[in-house]
């Protein structure tokens, strides 16, 4: 273990450029298990998903990663609301508790991950583009373009995401519906389409947030797995229903995992997320901004 | 009461009748496999069904005994049921510490912290090397067989007698005072509390005892397949498995993971034999999420559910 | 002159900034028939929460018979003789009209009924409030005043020296009220106390020996209901300035 005044640098820069990524992965499960209050599990896997349809757009274009991501984003819009629509049906109109909805993504998830084996199978995809490979240097610290790029248009999309929260109608609808549904009756505001609306733009933003990670590295079904741990940990220390927690916590969560994969080997990276998540829970549930 | 005793014996007395009639060693892989996934049915069920607190990292119970039996073997080479045993108090002692650091918050955060929970420990398996790590292991079986003319059958009997103590517990667990609890707190975990239900108490009683028998159905693994390694041990499939198979059979009954597990293992044995095990996986998925949407009280509820609309008297199972 | 049932020191309750409860104290004789009234938001199921165990108060005691239970867990103070029914009825839907009643006689009272008698005892609880003939349906079939008599039977069950009721009477038409309230008379007659929350105040006056009235996380007055009914602070409480 060499222990640099450089190494140590360009582990905090890399991290908070995973982080930035992180936090767009973690993005839609803020919004779906922050206001909704919806657990999908299975939302790495639509961002693996992401990944493949990404990767389908480009082999038949060839355009940019990002923008096949955005360009896909509206589908995958649609793709949300439907999948609200059938767990309103199944779940919330039926009073289920929220169990059987969370057994229901699990199911979800292994089911989408089973069919990209049987598509893709476990190979390996990856794209090209201009800037992958490519890094700045700023003295001594290492931006790695294949990085730094999905780690600004992560930071733009959760402005984005953010600001439309907060300053549009459906946006603050979408925050009231959490919290008292009759008041967002009362103002003319339908729940249904409300929520319907909300895990769309979460779901797109799995489409765009796939997109950037086959632009970080190679990408195989299973990957998502690995993510599931990451993005509860996000979202549980950033505090529910906190975009801006989500966004602090997914640096921070970026940092520690740089740390541990410089200094102690990248194979025990997968535990820093889970075993944060775990600490998260037992010692403060509701994160560092959550309402209490 | 009696009857259920009765039962018992006659299914211990099949399972050895099983073993000196027939010969084809396929069988009891098989049989091994079904019996595998109606321990971790009937264990997941004590938790999950019982209480409602859903535990997604079955896979994680059952790597972590499968490992504890791989490391004590090679440490000491102790025979197959004392290895058995320290899984099981390994893994009870993890349901216990997991359990108690996370069942007093909501049923949510359990379930993701199962998740956790299996991940973290396939990472620390993943990077042990005296279990192989990452590549791997092969067990050897031991060069004496007990009892039996193949090792096999010893595999096969071991599971029965282990299929039969956690369907017996499960049953005492549901049928007794403590079952009466863990209904009421899955009914309504709040007003179940002030109705004097010590509900820590019992949750913790159940994530021990399915940690317990979780573990135990791991620990021979090793012996049955000859070759470990944390992907295959650590299997969504077999935590998907876990819950699928007591939501087919019904979640609120100590037999409905029984039902699950004999249809659905049946089911995939076939499958595996006469198309593919991939599609297997996809069964698997399908079925759950079939299950969860259409039929969440399982075959049993469904059976119910006919009968109350028959008109027969219909109280509801306690 | 004996000590209090219940005695609530100086309790506080917050919510992040909210202050639900402040520096409140309450005395409860045993065999009380004890009313809390106030506007919505007072505090009054705060209190009750408080007292039952489902929260915990941030600062102040709860004594309890003479034992200090402050900070105990709920299920020990059913055990110990608390008891409640919730403002929204939570039955346990999985089972009987009857089989409801076991759970809290076989966990809340196990030490204080013979074990022998479980399904006697229920029988008979479910007999005083009047719902025998449903015992074996299942509580999804229940009308609205059936449910809200399981909740007193089942708080009944626990065989409690203290029951608090919780809006038992909220929503029901004036014969069910009556019905309820002859039920809760029952209960005291049995040398229950009973701590009644309602809005309907002709049940107020006409159970309650004394009344407390909560406004904004305060006691505001307490006394005989004649008093309480000419009292200033009360009529400025509901109706304000």
């Amino acid at each position: 273990m060499v222990f640099s005044v450089e190494l140590l640098v360009n582990a905090i820069v890399s991290g908070l450029l995973l982080g930035g990524f992180y936090a767009a992965v973690a993005l839609g499960l803020s919004i779906t298990f922050g206001q909704l209050e919806i657990v999908n599990i299975a939302h790495p896997t639509f961002v693996i998903f992401g990944s493949y349809v990404t990767y389908m757009v480009y082999q038949g274009f060839g355009i940019d990663p990002v923008l096949a991501g955005i360009a896909v984003a509206p589908a995958f819009f649609v793709l949300g609301i439907l999948l609200y629509r059938f767990y309103y049906v199944c779940f919330e109109n039926t009073g289920q508790e929220s169990l059987s909805g969370l057994a229901f993504f699990f199911g979800l998830m292994f089911i989408i991950e089973v069919l990209l084996i049987l598509v893709y199978g476990v190979d390996y995809r990856l794209v090209s583009a201009p800037y992958i490979g490519q890094t700045w240097h700023l003295g001594f610290v290492e931006f790695p373009l294949r990085m730094t790029v999905p780690f600004v248009t992560a930071v733009i999309m959760t402005l984005v995401v953010y600001q439309f929260l907060s300053k549009t109608f459906i946006g603050r609808a979408i925050k009231a519906v959490s919290q008292d549904r009759m008041a967002l009756r009362l103002m003319g505001a339908d729940p249904i389409r409300i929520k319907q609306i909300a895990l769309g733009i979460a779901i797109a933003t799995a489409a765009v947030a796939g997109a950037l990670l086959i632009i970080i590295g190679p990408v195989e079904p299973s990957v998502g797995r690995l993510y599931i741990g990451r993005v509860f940990a996000i979202v549980v220390l950033g505090g529910m229903g906190s975009i801006g927690g989500t966004l602090a916590a997914a640096l921070l969560i970026g940092v520690v995992e740089s740390f541990v994969s410089t200094f102690y080997g990248p194979s025990w990276a997968p535990a820093v997320g889970f075993s944060i998540l775990l600490l998260t829970l037992a010692l403060r549930p509701q994160g560092m901004f959550g309402r209490a | 009461m009696p009857k259920f005793w009765m039962a018992i014996v006659g299914v211990f007395a099949a399972g050895l009748m099983f073993t000196g009639l027939v010969d084809n060693e396929f069988y009891f892989f098989a049989a091994y496999v079904v019996l595998q996934g109606m321990i971790m049915a009937s264990a997941w069920n004590m938790l999950g069904g019982f209480t409602g607190y859903v535990n997604f990292g079955s896979a994680g119970f059952f790597a972590v005994g499968a490992y504890t039996s791989i490391a004590l073997h090679q440490a000491f080479a102790l025979p197959l049921p004392l290895l058995i045993l320290a899984a099981g108090l390994v893994c009870g002692a993890i349901g216990l510490a997991t359990g108690y650091l996370t069942l007093r918050l909501k049923g949510i955060y359990f379930a993701i912290s199962t998740l956790a929970m299996a991940i973290v420990f396939e990472t620390v398996v993943n990077n042990w090397d005296y279990v192989g790590g990452a590549s791997g292991v092969y067990v050897l079986a031991p060069e004496e067989i007990p009892i039996f003319d193949s090792y096999i059958k010893f595999l096969f009997m071991v599971m029965v007698i282990l299929a039969i103590a956690a369907v017996a517990v499960a049953r005492y667990l549901s049928t007794s005072r403590i079952g009466q609890g863990l209904a009421a707190i899955r009914d309504d975990e709040l007003a179940a509390e002030c109705m004097g239900v010590p509900t820590l108490r019992l949750k913790l009683i159940s994530a021990t005892t399915m940690g317990v028998f979780m573990g135990m159905a791991g620990a021979p693994y090793p012996f049955f397949v000859a070759f470990v390694d944390p992907i295959s041990a650590f299997s969504l499939f077999i935590a998907v498995n876990a819950i699928a198979m007591p939501l087919i059979g019904g979640t609120k009954v100590w037999y409905g993971p029984v039902i699950g597990a004999l249809i659905l293992g049946i089911t995939q044995e076939v499958t595996t034999v006469t198309i593919s095990s991939e599609l297997n996986l996809l069964i698997v998925g399908v079925v759950l999420i079939g299950f969860i949407t259409l039929a969440p009280d399982g075959i049993v509820g469904l059976v119910e559910r006919f009968r109350r609309k028959k008109g027969t008297n219909g109280r509801a199972a306690a | 002159m004996a000590a209090p049932l219940l005695d609530i020191r100086n309790v506080t309750k917050r919510f992040g900034g909210f202050v639900a409860l402040e520096d409140v104290s309450i005395q409860v004789d045993a065999g009380e028939r004890f009313g809390l009234i106030g506007p919505n938001g007072s505090g009054k199921t705060t209190m009750i929460n408080c007292i039952s165990g489902a929260l915990f108060n941030d600062s102040g005691e709860i004594v309890f018979d003479g034992r200090d239970i402050t900070g105990l867990a709920a299920h020990r103070r059913a055990r110990l003789g608390i008891a409640r029914s919730f403002q929204i009825p939570k039955p346990f839907r999985s089972m009987s009209v009857i089989g409801n009643l076991h759970i809290p006689l076989e966990f809340a009272a196990w030490s204080r009924i013979d074990h022998g008698r479980v399904a006697e005892e229920a029988m008979e609880i479910l007999e005083l409030v009047g719902l025998a003939d449903r015992a074996n349906e299942n509580c999804a079939d229940l009308t609205q005043i059936e449910m809200r008599k399981l909740e007193l039977a089942r708080a009944l069950a626990a065989k409690p020296n203290l029951l608090i009721s919780d809006e038992a009477m909220a929503g029901l038409s004036s014969e069910e009220v009556d019905e309820i309230l002859e039920i809760l008379f029952a209960l005291n007659d049995r040398g229950v106390a009973v701590i009644m929350i309602e809005h309907i105040m002709r049940a107020v006056m006409r159970y309650s020996e004394r009344i407390v009235v909560f406004d904004a996380g305060r006691k505001i007055a307490e006394g005989a209901p004649d008093d309480i009914v000419r009292n200033p602070d009360v009529e400025r409480a509901y109706l304000g300035e």
